[in-house]
């Protein structure tokens, strides 16, 4: 299908489908079973400028478009779901900085992420504020200049391997989500660890940990945007984001509907009519999943507000997409599909997350229909 | 359904059982992947590894559907304990019951049915082997990457291809040219699943279970039987993620209530709840039609079609009831979902399985 992608998207696409089938793809077994930090891929990535994808030009960047983020993330996704989740998780944390963060911050920052010689994380969730992100209990008092953290953030990815993280935090709790404002918080400063490492059903690739604050001062000056914000920074850099954890849905449905179709080959499969209404509804999908995303991402780069419930489509079935077609893929290879040679397996496991992170998809649904409701009477 | 009073004290023999000899460990051995043998001893204690076979093996003498409640049982517990239980009483004891030679019967059964051997099948979907004819010898190349009860090191069954069809053998645990490793499956890793590779395996008339080239019609045989226990550990994995979503939707407090009171979430509880029971009732009447002896083939492939693929959808929504702890390892859900995705293509593919349906239902 063309989708009328102009001279650089094409470009962008060549080149990180390269990368992805020279870096990612000898690399994702290793990292997949040993589920340790593919530092060494994310340094190649960055070496070639994928990092570059996320940051405006003004900072080093190649524009920070959505639709450039979701051609990336389907590409890495495509060859692993991990490694695009550890990859993606620089869009997630440096999104805020670029919209919301103080020229200053945005000038310390952003060229070293852009380079990769700074990787960032986003430190939202709670154990108590999962789907109910708001209900933070993680606090920040103001102490003359300074700012000082307690509480802890769980299933924060690329903990304790990023530089620099945008955490959320209760300034006030008498305001609830108006109350919680954002602070750029670098690795390293005093009263700031790392604790409980969760062993994944997928993305093993991908690092997820607890942030942890003790008494964590901070300069007045790290407070991002400004006080009682927080939550309005991370809805609306969600609304953002969103599409490229779609795309990495797309990227994973991609692989395993290419999977298929080579075991079906090999197999002299392509004459079972079950096998191809499995072939052509997997193609029909992830085409009309993929013409979403780029709509969405199209509509987000335009400029304007009011993408949030687009932006949810563009999670919503595309991560749905990626369940349904590993599944399928495992039951066309049959017990094959099951053995980790065969990589659908992980491709399911995967995917799995995608339906989850970053909003579930039952968050996302809820958010869609109030969205759609609400002028209704 | 309703069981009979006998199968009721049974299941609630075996959920005991269940609890006290494998809930402890499932959950290490299965991260470990390392296959129950204490638990096994137990099972084969109360007959479990013996159940449908007669008293004079041994064996426990159970019907279709007892066994199918103590499966459904034991795999709520863990579902690789229901499977080296399932293939070892459906896919080996069965056919050596109903199709060997008296000596075949003499030198396994009665071990089997008291569980000092675990048998095993080479899955007939993973055959990549070759078998060739040398005068009274069968030599066998290639491999079978789905050696179920691999590990356990015990003989199995293995149907080889031969003259444009089948012939069914059975491999002695020291058999020479067989050579077993760990296959690496995404789920039910305590059950010892393992890949064989043959290399110039030379079988006698001695190895032939029943009668040369009757491969197909044994497994045709055997295989309504290994639905109904397929199914029902199938059914087992849903009760678990069933009770584990329901107790945690009860539990989690998220919006200051719990989320059990959320309509996505009661609406997924209400959709489990009714494959299972639907799952439940389609698996007991294929069992109580092979009890009655009447012809339970469609019945169950049916039930292990239905059953299976519910397995796959219930411990994806139990995982999404969970959200993100539902995707870690400390918690069971992700455990039944890799299982539920083994037991859905055992021991045949969906496609393969509604083909069956439609040629029983044409009678073709």
């Amino acid at each position: 299908m063309d989708y009328f992608l102009n001279t650089e998207e094409q470009s962008l696409q060549k080149k990180v489908r390269e990368i992805a089938e020279k870096i990612v793809l000898p690399a994702r077994d290793e990292f997949d079973l040993s589920s340790e930090f593919p530092h060494s891929v994310i340094s190649r990535m960055a070496e070639e400028g994928l990092l570059k994808v996320f940051i405006p030009a003004e900072y080093g960047g190649y524009g920070g478009r959505i639709m450039d983020m979701c051609i990336a993330c389907e590409e890495v996704g495509r060859i692993c779901g991990g490694i695009a989740t550890a990859y993606a998780v620089n869009a997630l944390g440096s999104g805020p900085i670029v919209h919301f963060a103080s020229e200053d911050q945005k000038r310390k920052y952003l060229p070293r992420i852009a380079t990769g010689e700074m990787q960032c994380a986003f430190g939202l969730t709670e154990a108590q504020a999962g789907s109910d992100a708001a209900n933070i209990q993680t606090t920040a008092h103001r102490d003359g200049d300074y700012y000082v953290l307690n509480g802890v953030k769980q299933f924060i990815s690329n903990a304790s391997i990023a530089d620099v993280y945008v955490v959320l935090a209760n300034t006030d709790r008498t305001r609830g989500a108006r109350g919680v404002s954002a602070f750029i918080i670098e690795k390293g400063t005093p009263g700031f660890s790392f604790g409980k490492e969760e062993n994944k059903l997928g993305i093993r690739a991908s690092v997820t940990k607890e942030l942890v604050f003790e008494d964590c001062r901070i300069p007045g000056e790290n407070l991002m945007g400004k006080e009682g914000l927080g939550f309005v920074y991370t809805m609306r850099n969600f609304d953002r984001a969103r599409p490229g954890v779609g795309a990495i849905g797309l990227g994973i449905a991609q692989g395993a509907y290419e999977a298929t179709l080579e075991f079906a080959g090999q197999h002299e499969l392509f004459n079972n009519q079950y096998v191809q209404r499995v072939i052509a509804d997997m193609a029909s999908e992830i085409e009309a999943s993929r013409a979403l995303i780029y709509a969405t991402a199209r509509l987000i780069d335009r400029g304007g507000k009011g993408f949030s419930r687009e932006s949810s489509f563009a999670k919503l079935l595309p991560s749905d997409l990626a369940v349904r077609t590993a599944c399928r893929a495992i039951e066309i290879m049959g017990p094959y599909g099951l053995l980790k040679e065969y990589r659908v397996e992980k491709m399911l496991r995967d995917a799995k997350i995608t339906q989850i992170y970053e909003g579930t998809n039952e968050i996302q649904r809820t958010v869609i229909a109030l969205e759609i409701t609400k002028g209704i009477k | 359904m309703i069981l009979s009073k006998e199968c009721i004290l049974l299941q609630n023999e075996i959920r005991k059982l269940s609890q006290q000899a494998l809930l402890e460990k499932a959950d290490e051995l299965n991260k470990a992947g390392i296959m129950p043998v204490e638990g096994l001893g137990k099972l084969a204690e109360m007959g479990i590894l013996g159940a449908n076979a007669p008293e004079e093996f041994d064996g426990a003498a159970l019907d279709v559907t007892g066994a199918a409640v103590a499966i459904e049982e034991i795999s709520r517990v863990c579902a690789s304990t229901a499977l080296i239980a399932a293939v070892h009483n459906a896919g080996f004891i069965r056919p050596i019951l109903k199709f060997g030679s008296g000596e075949q019967k003499q030198k396994y059964l009665s071990d089997a049915a008291t569980g000092k051997i675990i048998g095993g099948y080479a899955l007939i979907s993973a055959n990549e082997m070759k078998l060739q004819r040398t005068g009274e010898k069968f030599v066998v190349n290639g491999k079978n990457q789905f050696l179920l009860n691999g590990e356990a090191d015990g003989p199995f069954m293995m149907y080889a291809p031969d003259r444009g069809t089948l012939s069914a053998f059975v491999i002695d645990a020291d058999e020479k040219g067989v050579h077993r490793r760990r296959a690496n499956v995404m789920g039910m890793n305590a059950a010892g699943i393992g890949t064989v590779v043959f290399e110039n395996c030379s079988l006698s008339r001695n190895n032939i279970v029943g009668e040369e080239e009757q491969g197909r019609r044994i497994l045709d045989e055997i295989d309504a039987l290994a639905k109904i226990y397929f199914a029902a550990i199938a059914l087992g994995l849903m009760q678990a993620a069933y009770d584990a979503a329901l107790k945690y939707a009860g539990e989690r407090v998220q919006f200051n209530e719990p989320i059990i009171n959320f309509g996505m979430v009661r609406e997924k509880i209400a959709d489990i709840a009714t494959c299972l029971e639907a799952s439940r009732n389609l698996i007991y009447n294929a069992a109580q039609i092979a009890d009655g002896q009447g012809n339970y083939r469609r019945a169950a492939s049916i039930a292990k079609y239905y059953a299976g693929r519910s397995a796959v959808e219930i411990t994806t929504q139990a995982i999404q009831i969970y959200g993100g702890y539902g995707y870690m390892k400390d918690y069971p859900v992700e455990r039944y979902f890799r299982d539920a995705q083994v037991i859905n293509v055992l021991d045949a593919r969906p496609d393969v399985e509604k083909e069956l349906i439609v040629k029983e239902i044409l009678g073709a």
